[in-house]
């Protein structure tokens, strides 16, 4: 079995804020949810699957992971312990974006897998920059 | 003309044509918003908004120049008079509306990672005198989002100003689509959003108010949080009170005890007048470890009155918000509990600020309901 091929592993968003106490007083983020999320494409004789793992940051009664909108309802979890979940997924040859969601103690972090072949990118809107008020303003028009 | 598209311009020709006054252009400006539900989730549809305090200037089509540049009402209607030395465009023009506010009563601006403050351009189009143009800011541009941030902090700005009779200070918010950067306040009068596919923070405006709560704590109140990651969990006191009241502030704002979050698999929202969030330890040190959602609803409870209220205190927001600026920004602090600020000491400034009038409904709040062992033996005096 050939792993990920294109996509990565995510780790909650404030944990990367971690470093010396004067960045920590610096940054101070919104609310997150109780968990440490990760999840991987991987490709499979027949397809695609994407693995996932949330471990609570804490003890919590309930666990819930939603892979491309279908949830998988855990119970009681202890803390840093990782709930684990496989699901395969039907991609076409464009591939697809699947969104997987962990739900913890009335919060929710969501991360997104890309699947198969590699999003189109985007072209970004043409910008005009001008002076406002001696202020760089860039104009997008349609 | 294409519906939803940036610069839509609606032009409608005045019935009767000119005016009684200068000639003139008049119009409403406006952005395409998702309200947040409840549940965190952003709603489906999307709604016209005003765009309030927002730079409009008109530009020369040929040529690019800035004509004039005027700022729109709290209903997003503008209007430029054309008086000496300002003449009446011969020349096709178009409108430019830029999410920033220079005025003293509402310094922002919303800006890209490249500091560039963003700006929507409409159509081109040739005046005529007693002619409106309005100019929808549409999702499809890809900008709406941060005339949306642009409005949390009129919302703020103008709080500060109206409720608290204080000048505030200027802000910058810097959100941009695809930005993964985070969503945190850096300490530099600077607010960042989150813009990525997976979780998008510029139509979220308790979370864009929760940073700028941040803000404010630095710029008109007090704050000692050692900053990082905050679920829930029963953490450092001046971190969870920096957190509770950030949220406290964006519910204030609202005068709304929601706070919602939506991400790629829909979002998670709370409510402060219905959750119950206790402390730890009901006989334990008032500087234990608390949860922020303890700050925030105990704040909450402090500053809502009825009708369908939950507690006895028939609050007033102004009152709690005001124990920034009138004590934590400047009293020496007890030394008791955890040092620096927390929710401690902000009781004792609600006390000092409040009189001891109301000792048996925040004992109620706060012991009672909440469980924190707060000694009501602050520096206004002993609570009966």
């Amino acid at each position: 079995m050939r792993t990920l091929v294109c996509s990565v592993a995510i780790v909650a968003a404030l944990a990367s804020l971690a470093g010396d106490a004067t960045a920590e007083r610096r940054h101070r983020g919104k609310p997150s949810a109780p968990v440490s999320l990760t999840a991987k494409a991987e490709r499979t004789a027949t397809g695609w699957r994407v693995v996932v793992d949330a471990a609570p940051t804490r003890a919590v009664d309930d666990v819930t992971i939603e892979i491309d909108g279908q949830a998988t309802r855990f119970g009681a979890t202890a803390a840093r312990t990782a709930r684990h979940l496989v699901a395969p997924v039907a991609v076409a040859a464009t591939g697809k974006d699947v969104v997987v969601t962990a739900r913890v103690a009335g919060r929710s972090q969501s991360v997104i897998v890309r699947v198969g072949a590699p999003a189109p990118v985007a072209k970004p809107a043409p910008v005009t920059v001008r002076q406002i008020n001696g202020v760089n303003v860039a104009e997008v028009r349609q | 003309m294409k519906a939803g598209l940036l610069g839509a311009a609606l032009v409608a020709v005045a019935a009767c044509g000119g005016s009684d006054g200068p000639p003139s252009l008049r119009g409403t400006i406006s952005y395409e918003d998702r309200a947040q539900q409840p549940n965190g989730r952003l709603a489906t549809e999307l709604v016209p908004m005003p765009a309030r305090g927002v730079t409009l200037s008109l530009i020369n089509e040929a040529d690019g120049a800035v004509l004039t540049t005027v700022t729109t009402d709290d209903d997003g209607r503008y209007t430029i008079e054309f008086v000496e030395p300002l003449v009446e465009p011969t020349e096709p023009v178009h409108l430019l509306a830029a999410a920033m506010n220079m005025s003293p009563e509402r310094p922002i601006q919303v800006v890209r990672r490249d500091r560039q403050v963003f700006g929507a351009g409409g159509e081109a189009f040739t005046y005529e005198d007693g002619t409106d143009v309005d100019l929808l800011i549409t999702e499809a541009s890809g900008v709406a989002e941060a005339f949306n941030v642009f409005d949390m902090a009129v919302d703020s700005h103008d709080a500060v100003t109206t409720r608290l009779a204080l000048t505030p200070t200027p802000i910058t918010l810097i959100w941009e689509k695809g930005s993964n950067d985070g969503t945190y306040y850096s300490g530099d009068a600077t607010v960042h959003l989150l813009g990525a596919a997976s979780d998008d923070d510029g139509y979220d405006d308790t979370v864009i108010l929760h940073e700028i709560g941040h803000f404010f704590e630095d710029t008109i109140g007090r704050s000692d949080s050692p900053g990082g990651g905050h679920d829930g969990s029963p953490t450092d006191p001046n971190l969870a009170w920096s957190e509770g009241f950030s949220t406290y502030w964006a519910m204030a704002v609202k005068d709304v005890p929601f706070y919602g979050d939506s991400n790629s698999g829909g979002g998670w929202g709370y409510n402060a007048d219905t959750a119950l969030t206790r402390a730890p330890q009901p006989t334990g040190d008032i500087g234990q470890d608390v949860g922020e959602n303890l700050t925030t609803e105990v704040l909450w409870d402090l500053g809502d009155a009825p009708s369908g209220d939950d507690d006895q205190l028939a609050g007033d927001h102004l009152r709690v918000m005001n124990v920034q600026p009138m004590f934590l920004r400047t009293a020496a602090l007890r030394a008791s509990g955890e040092p620096g600020v927390d929710l401690v000491d902000f009781l004792d400034g609600f006390f000092v600020a409040d009189g001891l009038g109301h000792c048996a409904a925040v004992r109620q709040i706060v012991v009672t309901t909440h469980t924190f062992p707060y000694d009501f033996a602050g520096p206004a005096g002993a609570c009966p």
